[in-house]
């Protein structure tokens, strides 16, 4: 439908159709509104106008009635927003309930005003109406229009849609029978249309075309089917034909009597490479080239001739060169006549075989000539022992040639051993079992015997065992090696052993640890004795120096303690070169030698070796070897000279070390004697410094005595008042009439009086306020007492320091007899017991200055430990010695903490304190402003103390050189030179170091323990 | 002190008393508005529209004297405490907001009486020397 002719014009006009008329809609719509608005403001106006009327004629003749049903008419047949009613003060609207806002500029609304006057005064009406309805009117009005032109649209479609279909009407009745013929599905009805119209002319034409067609293609089927069965049957007949041929891997050839190929399989085409279009017709002499053997196609000619059947291997030459090998098995096809009509061959490609079996031959060859080459001993033998093959190897070691050992057996070339093993080989071989780790020993035709390891495995035939073949290879020369390198390391251990022994070696076990050297090295060598010969060259002899023999031989050194050059010439000579002498048949020696004179025994073999002491010859080692002669290797030699050379610089070192003994005991003896004196003038020298030090300590004793005398003579002083003042107390005490006291009242005195505090210094303002005090209360309370008798107890009272709230004590006073007396005898005895208190305290001080001063003076001998001390009690004891001469104008800052402790020779610290005290006080002797600080500061690590002070400047070179001993600035005067430097000694038991810092303004020690 | 809250106590009283006789030269009249005494401050509610409905589901309906009326300044100033000018504005603001049913003016006493007969839910204010019907009379507390 959608792609119909009819539509296709259709669609477009309709689309034109409907923008025209939506633009028309939109057209006429906004014309509306301009129209409706412009009536509405208009009705707005008049309506106003009237309803103005109304309301001032409803307020005129008091006819409210008519004023609300005017508004409600209004609202009900026209419609607005709101009214407003100005009149006067008056400001209402209708609706009350109207909430609505609204804007005057806003197109949304239309208003007008109408002003009249009424009895009420001056009114105004202000007419508000919403352009909603408006619209909604609009609205209702273009429904109806846009009803219309939906209505025109639809019809004019309609109209249109049905004219298009008219107009299109031939075209697809063309298209429809278009259809139709193509489905053949047509029909030979003609068309509602006149014979001269152009579609029906078409129509007839497409019709006898189409009828054309047809008969042209039945035509056609039957000539098809008839031709697929002709060659159904053909094609059934040929498969039947050639199926055997066709199945079969073999060439199948068919030729005729003229052997012309007529039909060859695909097997065929396979092995020759020639396709059958290519190969019919032509005879089988294209596959044969020169190297096809000629007497083998004459046999097979000869054959066929006489019309037999042909069996025969043939090499041929395919289409592309390849040259194959064909087991041919050709037939002659007779015919009823019994003559040769043609003939059929089958091939058989045997070329693969043919490669392996000439591959094989050649791998056989190859593999003879391997063994041949093998370094190895390979032979072969049957299950007899019978030597069927050797290698060259084999043949080389044995002596002999191949022919020589053919068929002889194994047995005459193995030695003893190695034949009973072979009896147990032969079985196992012939079982099938190869023998592996054969280890034999072989005869050569030389007689040289030949060591072999190697195995053996059996050779098979058709699956038989018929023998075995051994690989063996020769192993003397290893065996050889190996037992010397066994030999060597045994040597070497065995030099390694001794030369370990005369490690550390005390020197009275040398002469045996030699001997057993030699011993144990005549062993190695099966030697019987071992010596060592010194030469003595200035004295022209040669000399035993050690030996040792086997227990079957006799010892030589006696007789050879002491021989002649002369008499052994020759190998001094070979000695002197360097060189060792060896003899190793001895028999050889001339019967006149030194040697046959002196060896009467056995002796088969000899073995000397020089000693050498840098250039000169000093010895030498000898080993007499019995019962067989012995070949010596080079590295029996080498360790041999070893050992010799071993020997000397033993006994270099035995001599060295007996010297070196002797030095130590001259040098101890030296060093006891020196260690005697030292420890005489060490003595010494600590007497001078401790005098030294008790010297100094006393000359500060002496300086700062007059001191020491001032503070012991205020303290006395203060005692010998007080004593006084007691006397005089208890004197006055006694004078009064005690007895007019009670017992109760006495004791009551001496219970609280001497328990007072003691509050000696109180101001003179307090006494006179406390006395006011104190006499108000006692007026109050007492007050048949007269006036001045109060007022002495009063006095008393206070100068005891008795204040209103002691109530017992005031009432204890007023009962008493004489009141008077009663405050008096308490004020004597608690001024008496307040002026012992104060000689108590006096005598500590003198004590406490005492106690500094011997604390101070304390013999550094006293003190060998480390204690722990308080810092700060140490320092004070030293501040209070120098109490005297610090309190004149010397400003003291001691910030020591108070628990601060450290550990030291606290003692000794006094002198170190001291001298540094009385250094700096000696420094501002002069001036008018003293200060001494003392602070402390700990780290984890250390302590550090500081002594500074406000004296002049050290100058730089006092400063350098102030801790020196006996170096002083104060000659003249008292200085010996040593506080300083006792300092400097007192520091260092500490291990602690000092600092010194000095300008103008202050001079900083700083101490670090 | 106590002296001055008994004479404070006795002034209010007196006020109070003088406040019921201004009712003195003048009835309220209603036809079936469902009770026969009235507050004076109800009855003012009910002269100034404020309720709509009497308790029986009556319109309420005010009449009250024009301006054409000998009384009606005296009876303004009595009821709505204004002068006549102010309640016709009162009531023309009531009537055109909406608020009210709008009152019935009448020249005279017995055009009041008469209208007040005729109209149930009807109440109006009218000289005591105006023979009233028992039934029509409210007792004004």
């Amino acid at each position: 439908m959608l792609k119909s002719l009819g539509f296709r014009i259709w669609l477009p006009f309709s689309l034109a159709l409907l923008t025209v008329f939506c633009v028309l809609s939109i057209y006429n719509t906004s014309q509306q509104e301009e129209i409706f608005l412009k009536n509405r403001k208009s009705e707005v106006r008049k309506l106003s106008q009237t309803l103005s009327k109304q309301i001032k004629k409803g307020i005129e003749e008091e006819d409210f009635e008519s004023i609300t049903k005017s508004l409600e008419i209004t609202k009900s047949a026209f419609g607005f927003e709101v009214i407003h009613l100005e009149l006067g003060d008056l400001n209402i609207k209708y609706p009350a309930n109207s909430k609505m806002k609204y804007d005057v500029s806003n197109t949304n609304f239309i208003e007008d005003d109408f002003e009249f006057s009424s009895s009420l005064g001056k009114a105004k009406l202000h007419f508000i109406s919403s352009t909603k309805l408006l619209n909604t009117s609009i609205q209702e009005n273009n429904w109806s229009v846009f009803f219309i032109f939906l209505v025109v649209f639809i019809v004019s479609s309609a109209i249109f849609f049905w004219l298009t279909l008219r107009i299109s009407k031939p075209f697809r009745e063309l298209v429809q029978l278009a259809n139709k013929i193509k489905n053949q599905e047509y029909s030979h009805n003609e068309l509602d249309l006149p014979d001269t119209s152009e579609i029906q002319i078409i129509h007839k034409s497409l019709l006898s075309l189409n009828d054309s067609l047809r008969s042209r293609e039945e035509y056609k089927d039957n000539l098809l089917k008839e031709l697929k069965k002709q060659v159904e049957i053909q094609t059934q007949e040929l498969n039947q034909l050639s199926m055997v041929a066709m199945n079969t891997t073999n060439g199948v050839i068919i030729t005729n009597k003229e052997k012309e190929i007529i039909w060859v399989n695909k097997s065929f085409e396979k092995i020759t490479g020639y396709s059958s279009l290519e190969i019919l017709g032509k005879t089988p002499k294209v596959f044969q080239f020169e190297k096809t053997d000629p007497v083998v196609i004459e046999r097979m000619n000869q054959q066929l001739a006489e019309k037999k059947v042909v069996n025969e291997e043939i090499l041929n030459i395919g289409k592309h060169g390849r040259e194959y090998w064909l087991a041919l098995n050709i037939v002659p096809i007779l015919d009823s006549e019994n003559e040769v009509s043609g003939f059929i061959a089958v091939e058989t490609d045997i070329t693969e075989k043919r490669n392996w079996e000439t591959k094989l031959i050649k791998s056989e060859e190859n593999l003879r000539q391997i063994l041949n080459s093998s370094s190895e001993l390979i032979h072969t033998m049957d299950l007899e022992g019978n030597i069927l093959w050797a290698n060259e190897s084999w043949l080389q070691k044995m002596g002999v040639e191949l022919d020589e050992v053919n068929g002889k057996s194994l047995t005459s070339f193995l030695d003893e051993a190695t034949l009973n093993e072979f009896k147990d080989v032969i079985p196992k071989v012939a079982e099938g079992l190869p023998v592996e780790n054969l280890d034999c020993i072989f005869i050569s035709t030389s007689k040289k015997e030949i060591k072999l390891k190697g195995k053996s495995i059996p050779v098979y035939e058709n699956g038989v065992v018929i023998g075995s073949q051994a690989y063996l290879h020769d192993v003397t020369d290893i065996v050889a090696a190996q037992k010397e390198i066994v030999e060597m390391s045994k040597l070497q251990k065995l030099a390694i052993d001794i030369s370990n022994r005369f490690i550390n070696l005390p020197i009275e076990q040398y002469n045996q640890a030699v001997i057993d050297s030699l011993r144990e090295l005549s062993n190695f060598i099966d030697a019987k004795r071992g010596y060592v010969f010194e030469y003595k060259l200035k004295e022209g002899y040669c000399a035993f120096t050690h030996e040792w023999f086997a227990s079957d031989i006799h010892s030589k050194k006696d007789g050879l303690n002491k021989i002649d050059l002369s008499l052994m010439q020759v190998k001094f000579d070979k000695h002197q070169k360097g060189e060792i002498v060896l003899i190793q048949d001895f028999s050889e020696l001339p019967d006149s030698s030194f040697g046959k004179l002196m060896y009467s025994e056995g002796l088969k073999t000899i073995i000397t070796l020089p000693i050498y002491d840098e250039e000169n010859l000093v010895g030498f080692i000898g080993f007499d070897i019995f019962d067989q002669q012995r070949n010596f290797t080079n590295e029996e030699i080498e360790i041999l000279r070893l050992f010799a050379q071993m020997l000397l610089n033993i006994d270099k070192r035995m001599k060295f070390i007996d010297d070196l003994n002797k030095s130590k005991l001259n040098i101890q003896k030296m060093n006891d004697t020196l260690e005697r004196k030292v420890i005489d003038n060490t003595k010494k020298n600590l007497d001078l410094s401790r005098t030294l030090v008790e010297q100094e300590k006393l000359a500060t004793i002496g300086e700062i005595s007059a001191g020491i005398a001032h503070d012991l003579n205020t303290p006395l002083g203060t005692i010998r008042v007080g004593a006084d003042n007691v006397r005089y107390m208890i004197d006055r005490i006694f004078e009064k009439d005690l007895a007019s006291l009670s017992h109760d009242n006495l004791t009551f005195i001496l219970k609280h009086a001497p328990h007072r505090k003691v509050e000696n210094f109180i101001g003179g303002l307090q006494l006179r306020k406390d006395r006011i005090e104190m006499h108000a209360f006692l007026k109050e309370k007492y007050s048949d007492y007269n006036e001045k008798l109060l007022l002495e107890i009063t006095e008393l009272l206070v100068k005891a320091r008795v204040n209103t709230n002691d109530e017992e004590l005031i009432n204890q006073t007023f009962e008493s007899n004489n009141p008077l007396l009663f405050a008096d005898t308490f004020y004597q005895i608690y001024q008496a017991c307040n002026q012992l208190e104060t000689i108590k305290k006096s005598s500590d001080k003198a004590v406490k200055v005492v106690q500094d001063v011997r604390s101070f003076i304390k013999g550094e001998g006293l003190q060998n430990e480390k204690r722990r001390f308080n810092l700060k009690e140490n320092i004070d004891t030293v501040l209070g010695v120098f109490r005297y001469e610090l309190a004149q104008d010397v400003e003291i800052k001691n910030e020591i903490d108070d628990d601060f402790e450290m550990e030291g020779y606290d003692v000794k610290l006094f002198q170190l304190w001291s001298n540094l005290i009385k250094n700096s006080l000696e420094a501002m002797e002069d001036q008018e402003n003293k200060y001494i600080g003392i602070f402390c500061a700990c780290t984890p690590e250390n302590t550090v103390i500081i002594f500074e002070n406000n004296g002049p400047k050290i100058p730089d070179d006092v400063r350098e050189n102030m801790f020196k001993k006996f170096y002083t600035t104060k000659a003249k005067k008292s200085g010996s030179g040593l506080g300083l430097s006792i300092v400097k000694n007192i520091l260092t038991d500490h291990n602690a170091s000092i600092e010194v810092e000095s300008d103008d303004k202050i001079t900083r020690f700083r101490i670090t323990f | 002190m106590g002296f001055r809250i008994l004479a404070l106590f006795i002034c209010l009283i007196s006020f109070s008393k003088l406040q019921a006789q201004s009712f003195g030269n003048y009835q309220v009249i209603g036809n079936s508005i469902g009770v026969s005494s009235l507050s004076e401050t109800n009855f003012k509610a009910y002269m100034k529209g404020k309720y709509t409905l009497w308790s029986n589901n009556h319109q309420v309906l005010v009449v009250f004297p024009s301006s054409d009326h000998a009384k009606a300044e005296e009876i303004s100033r009595l009821v709505y405490n204004r002068s006549h000018t102010a309640t016709r504005k009162y009531w023309l603001s009531v009537v055109f907001q909406g608020r009210s049913i709008a009152p019935k003016f009448c020249d005279t006493d017995q055009e009041i009486l008469e209208f007040v007969k005729s109209k149930k839910g009807s109440i109006g204010i009218v000289s005591k020397s105006v023979g009233v019907p028992e039934n029509l009379k409210i007792t004004i507390n």
